[in-house]
């Protein structure tokens, strides 16, 4: 290991060893200046361009403490930087130049003070972020509006407005050889199952990074089965849903930089859940649920079925039907698997497409896609009408899932289904499906297992089916689902 | 803190158990017993059913002497012994795979995809039997426990629908069978259920307050359950096909299915979507089998390793499949080497590892 140089009592020895460090770095702005009663006592500021507000301005702590400074006689500079005369809140003293260093990056000031053998680290404005603004990606008729930002301390600070207990708590880790990315697990004491919170922390440091820059970085590196398709950790963007999580038992990891905050353990029932199903009446919320259910399903498997019963099946399909069917595809040169792959492909590009380009053009690439390339792509017998109505229909049905990640998984398994229906029509999609229940049956998050509640339901006495396809009426809800520790899993009684 | 312990509820285990019994058993059943006792197949079904609740009291006073699993029992007995055993069940769970493989990629493609090879059916199924195989038992106890209201439901409703093709004149009681006939009947039955032999290993898999009598009655009604449907399922096919067509058809459920009508449904047929249930519930029994057939040749081999004993009981049941369908007599040959051997030695063996025990301590 690297030998620390102490902060000396010699600030030139400090001010040399600091801009040794930082050589090259035309961001950092290391300042001298002398201060105190008689301007005889030589002081060194150390920031990041732009992490400080003005150091003139005498509202903020460390122009308080500057002002403070340059008031003083030489000889109680000591006392006062010792015993935080100043009445800074956040003020901390490192012993060490390299770690003073290291402190200045996360967006504070650094202060060396002549005779005085501490470096100071104030903080100020800090990083430029953006405020708290509406979740893009999870939107909700009924709730709260507010997102998560890239600031890990707003972060927490939004999940500890909801959660106002003494007992939640904020373990804070840091990832990344060279980026020293902040994370932090938010949990309730009381509920949290320990044994989760060591495997976390366990999982976290199983790597060596050079650098994390999304909590997408730690979610794919401590996911327990990476092939799989479907994701073990939640994410979510919403506070709100993060406070839900932590008082269910479950841990919520919030990395710096990064609006997504994981949820874990999770299940395949968690990812269909949206905070406002909570805020509805259960009927409204259980109709949802159903809605996205029959969406998961489809959304992997309706193109694969279309091809299925038109191509092997046709007995299946009233004679009507069949025959609009055919009629729609008289004149399309392609096969039907291939004119389905082309539109499915097509429809994924335009979705991309969409996503990249900023707001404004990217509504437009949406009429552009959907209604005019369509229509042409009909007119000219390239595609059938009744394609085109599948994968607009399967299209609906993945955004009708409300995590992104979650519908992927059913996106990217419909080309597998499209193939496997191609190749050997309803046989390949019972195969399909049951494939994909074993895989599912496999995967667990945590320990929990990936069905939860539809398997294993008896670990909680069968509560947590009540919060599954069907959400039972909020009173009847008076368990914490299986996360919560044991003894601690009621959470609604009538009172006496 | 929850972990992958190996270990399934009862209600794992009371689905897992309907559908290992309902695959085989809905499918050639019904055949069987109308070439055999015809219209008095109702009674050849209990007569089975009753066959069955006293080989299952049979084997729950083996596991109650035994006060564990089959395999940690027989633990003790002489390697020869276990050797012998584990090898027998091994080649018996083997070549019940190959035969099971063989109905099922024969009823796919008649009843799916009619030009597509059968080589290439069996090893696409093969291929996911093999993935769900090495998933160990909680794996496919999940599967069961998500599956079993989907399958249940719409057969139940099939059923239902059917009922309207039934015709009462084919229940017109015909010249009674001989006695043996009935008793041929009765066996045909509890051969289809000889898979209880496999709650002896199931102790190990459930957790220790749910083993013993609460494993017992907990199979009890998966098999009472089995039961009912297929006094059901008889009755309905007799009913709408008689006794005579009933006899020759190869696999009546299914074709039962293709002639159910909806009123005013959407779907014209639906025997290729109902095709999911036998899929489904095959799948299940396939699975069983190649399960334990890994397993036992693991205990017979005595070298860890349950993915190589998966892929080796793989490759056996495609050679074995492959022979049941281009090999003359095979059928023939499995189903009398279970009318003789198998069956009668899923009796014998609980008596057997008792008594072998009882030696040992006595010595």
């Amino acid at each position: 290991m690297e030998e620390k140089t102490k902060v000396s009592a010699d600030i030139e020895q400090n001010i040399a060893k600091y801009k040794e460090i930082y050589a090259d770095c035309a961001d950092i702005k290391m300042q001298e200046m002398m201060l105190g009663e008689d301007q005889d006592c030589k002081c060194f500021l150390a920031y990041i361009e732009v992490s400080i507000q003005n150091t003139m301005i005498r509202n903020t702590a460390l122009g308080r403490c500057i002002g403070f400074l340059s008031q003083m006689p030489g000889k109680e500079k000591k006392k006062l930087l010792d015993e935080n005369a100043m009445g800074i809140a956040d003020i901390t003293w490192l012993e060490y130049v390299e770690d003073a260093a290291e402190a200045m990056l996360t967006g504070d000031a650094i202060l060396f003070v002549d005779g005085y053998e501490k470096a100071v680290k104030i903080a100020d404005a800090g990083y430029p972020g953006m405020g708290v603004q509406e979740s893009d990606s999870e939107k909700v008729i009924r709730g709260s509006n507010e997102g998560f930002t890239d600031s890990i301390k707003i972060n927490t600070a939004l999940i500890r407005r909801r959660v106002r207990s003494t007992r939640l708590c904020v373990h804070e880790l840091q990832t990344g050889v060279r980026t020293h990315t902040n994370v932090d697990l938010v949990y309730m004491e009381d509920l949290a199952y320990p044994e989760v919170l060591r495997e976390i922390e366990e999982r976290l440091k199983r790597y060596e990074i050079d650098g994390t820059l999304d909590s997408g970085v730690i979610e794919q590196l401590a996911e327990e089965k990476w092939y799989s398709p479907f994701p073990q950790f939640q994410t979510t963007q919403r506070p709100d849903r993060a406070a839900m999580a932590v008082l269910e038992g479950r841990v919520v990891l919030l990395s710096d930089n990064s609006p997504a905050a994981l949820i874990l353990p999770t299940d395949l029932n968690s990812f269909l859940k949206t905070s406002d199903d909570y805020y509805n009446r259960f009927e409204a919320a259980t109709f949802a649920r159903l809605l996205r259910y029959a969406a998961g399903f489809f959304a992997m498997t309706l193109p694969g079925l279309y091809l299925a019963m038109t191509n092997f099946h046709t007995q299946i399909l009233p004679t009507t039907l069949l025959l609009s069917f055919q009629e729609a595809r008289l004149g399309v040169p392609f096969p039907a698997a291939l004119e389905v792959l082309l539109m499915e492909i097509s429809f994924e590009l335009l979705r991309e497409a969409g996503v990249r380009l900023p707001g404004a053009m990217g509504n437009t690439i949406g009429i552009v896609g959907g209604l005019i390339i369509g229509q042409a792509a009909v007119d000219a017998n390239l595609v059938s009408p009744i394609v085109v109505i599948i994968v607009a229909f399967t299209a609906l049905c993945s955004f009708a899932i409300p995590n992104e990640e979650f519908a992927f998984s059913f996106r990217i398994l419909k080309f597998a289904f499209i193939g496997l229906c191609a190749w050997v029509g309803y046989y390949g999609f019972l195969l399909g499906i049951m494939a994909v229940l074993v895989h599912l049956s496999r995967l667990r998050s945590f320990g929990i297992p990936y069905l939860t509640p539809f398997v294993g339901a008896e670990l909680n006495g069968y509560e947590d089916e009540r919060d599954s396809v069907f959400r039972y009426p909020l009173r009847k809800l008076t368990k914490r689902p299986i996360y919560a520790q044991r003894n601690e899993r009621t959470k609604l009684k009538k009172k006496e | 803190m929850f972990s992958n312990n190996q270990k399934i509820s009862l209600r794992q285990t009371f689905r897992l158990f309907v559908f290992d019994f309902l695959g085989i058993s809905t499918l050639v059943l019904p055949t069987w017993l109308a070439g055999t006792t015809g219209v008095y197949g109702f009674v050849s079904i209990l007569l089975g059913g009753v066959f069955g609740l006293l080989y299952l009291a049979y084997l729950g006073w083996a596991m109650n002497r035994m006060q564990t699993d089959l395999f940690t029992h027989l633990s003790g007995a002489p390697a020869w012994t276990q050797k012998l055993l584990y090898g027998y069940l091994s080649a018996s769970c083997i070549l019940t795979s190959g035969f099971l493989a063989a109905v099922f990629t024969r009823l796919v493609r008649r009843n799916l995809i009619r030009e597509e090879s059968y080589a290439l059916v069996l090893i696409l199924l093969l291929a996911v039997a093999g993935y769900a195989v090495t998933g160990g038992i909680e794996s496919r106890a999940r599967v069961y426990e998500v599956l079993f209201w989907f399958i249940l439901i719409p057969l139940f409703l099939m059923l239902l629908f059917s009922l309207k093709g039934v015709d009462p004149e084919y229940f017109r009681p015909q010249a009674a069978p001989g006695l043996m006939n009935f008793a041929k009947g009765g066996y045909m039955v509890f051969l289809c259920f000889t898979t209880l032999f496999f709650i002896l290993l199931f102790p190990q898999y459930v957790k220790p307050e749910s083993s013993g009598k609460r494993l017992v009655s907990c199979v009890c009604y998966a098999f009472l359950c089995t039961e009912g449907i297929l006094l059901i399922l008889y009755a309905v096919l007799l009913g709408t096909f008689g006794e005579g067509a009933l006899a020759k058809m190869e696999f009546p459920a299914v074709t039962l299915m293709s002639t159910v009508q909806m009123t005013g449904g959407f779907l014209k047929r639906l025997d290729a979507i109902m095709m999911g249930i036998w899929f489904f519930t095959l799948f299940a029994l396939l699975n069983l089998n190649l399960f334990y057939g890994a397993k036992m040749l693991e205990k017979c081999t005595e070298i860890p390793g349950n993915k190589r004993y998966a892929g080796i009981v793989l490759v056996l049941a495609f050679l074995l499949a492959m022979l049941f369908e281009y090999t003359d007599g095979m059928t023939e040959f499995f189903y009398r080497f279970f009318w003789y051997a198998g069956a009668p030695l899923y009796i014998l063996i609980p008596a057997f590892a008792v008594f072998m025990r009882r030696k040992k301590k006595s010595e």
